[in-house]
């Protein structure tokens, strides 16, 4: 088996393990799953581009998940791919429709700019520290630290505690 | 009230495609992509580098029907060498030199086969020609005649050719 069809193999496995989960976590960031989509399918061909390094990592998953965070970034990008998605794939699948428990975070993600739900997931749900989260980002730790509070003013009643940010 | 992580995560949940395509066929489609642009760029400098052809033959005199064109460049029946020369304006007010001038340089053999290329803002041009003896005219850029002329026939050794000076005569 060549080098390049090993890779295929590898990322493929890797693809089918954690396609939908990682564009579950993606699009609550990217307040799109058509855009989350998009960005997962190019950070997964990213790690199939550098597939020798990525394969080395402790968690690759990892690795295609802050690739995808950070792709969202791009505003120019993300118009592009909406488009780009779009014809390939036709208008989006009909979501399910959520819980009345998701109704109230729902709204709170939809009123957040994309920088502090970036922030929030990677905090709230993936459980990256400031620091870890400026790092993924490329940002500076006090930006990570000012999208959160801003993020905290709209969850707020959604919040049982975290009073400060490690 | 929940806490903040279990709503995202069922939130997360929630938006999980109810199925993924496959990964080769992503890489499938990204190769088609690529092989796109590239075709696409290549038809575009093709679509141009044919439009300035066909604009410089397009530019030949007006008063030399019925002549037989080729292509500025391969195409050619016999082996081809390079010629260059200049395309320049001479008279004019006194104290006024050669000015180089843009436009179009025919040459025309015995045969009328006319060859054509482009003339470059500082007038510089080059072509290739089979060996032979040739009529040089010029178009300037913004005539639809050729109005210059090299002083006499060019004859081009199979060795090539450089220097051609290809004049227009102003008053």
């Amino acid at each position: 088996m060549s080098h390049s069809s090993a890779a295929s193999a590898a990322v493929s496995d890797l693809f089918r393990d954690c396609y939908a989960g990682l564009v579950g976590v993606v699009a609550l960031a990217a307040g799109s799953r058509t855009d989350a989509e998009d960005c997962v399918q190019e950070a997964f061909l990213k790690a199939f581009d550098r597939w020798d390094h990525v394969s080395q990592l402790q968690s690759p998953e990892a690795w295609v998940r802050t690739v995808a965070l950070r792709l969202l970034s791009n505003r120019r990008r993300k118009a592009r791919n909406g488009l780009n998605a779009l014809l390939r794939h036709g208008p989006p699948n009909t979501e399910r429709a959520p819980e009345v428990d998701h109704v109230d975070l729902a709204r709170a993600l939809q009123q957040m700019p994309i920088g502090q739900r970036q922030v929030v997931v990677m905090h709230y749900l993936l459980g990256l520290s400031v620091v870890e989260i400026a790092q993924e980002l490329r940002i500076a730790p006090g930006t990570v630290k000012s999208r959160l509070s801003r993020a905290r003013t709209v969850l707020g009643p959604l919040l049982q505690e975290e009073s400060f940010h490690v | 009230m929940s806490d903040i992580r279990e709503l995202l995560a069922a939130e997360a949940q929630r938006l999980q495609p109810a199925q993924a395509p496959e990964f080769p066929r992503l890489l499938a489609a990204r190769a088609r992509r690529r092989y796109g642009a590239i075709a696409g760029a290549a038809v575009l400098i093709a679509a141009i580098a044919g439009g300035t052809s066909l604009m410089a033959q397009d530019n030949r005199p007006l008063d030399q029907p019925g002549i037989v064109r080729q292509p500025a460049a391969g195409g050619a029946p016999t082996a081809g060498v390079p010629v260059s020369g200049i395309l320049q304006q001479i008279g004019g007010p006194v104290g006024i030199g050669p000015r180089k001038i843009a436009g179009t340089v025919h040459f025309q053999s015995a045969a009328g086969v006319l060859t054509s290329t482009k003339v470059t803002a500082d007038g510089r041009f080059s072509l290739t020609v089979p060996p032979g003896r040739y009529q040089a005219t010029g178009t300037p850029i913004g005539s639809d005649r050729a109005i210059c002329e090299a002083d006499s026939d060019v004859v081009v050794p199979a060795a090539g050719l450089t220097g051609v000076q290809v004049n227009c005569h102003v008053r």
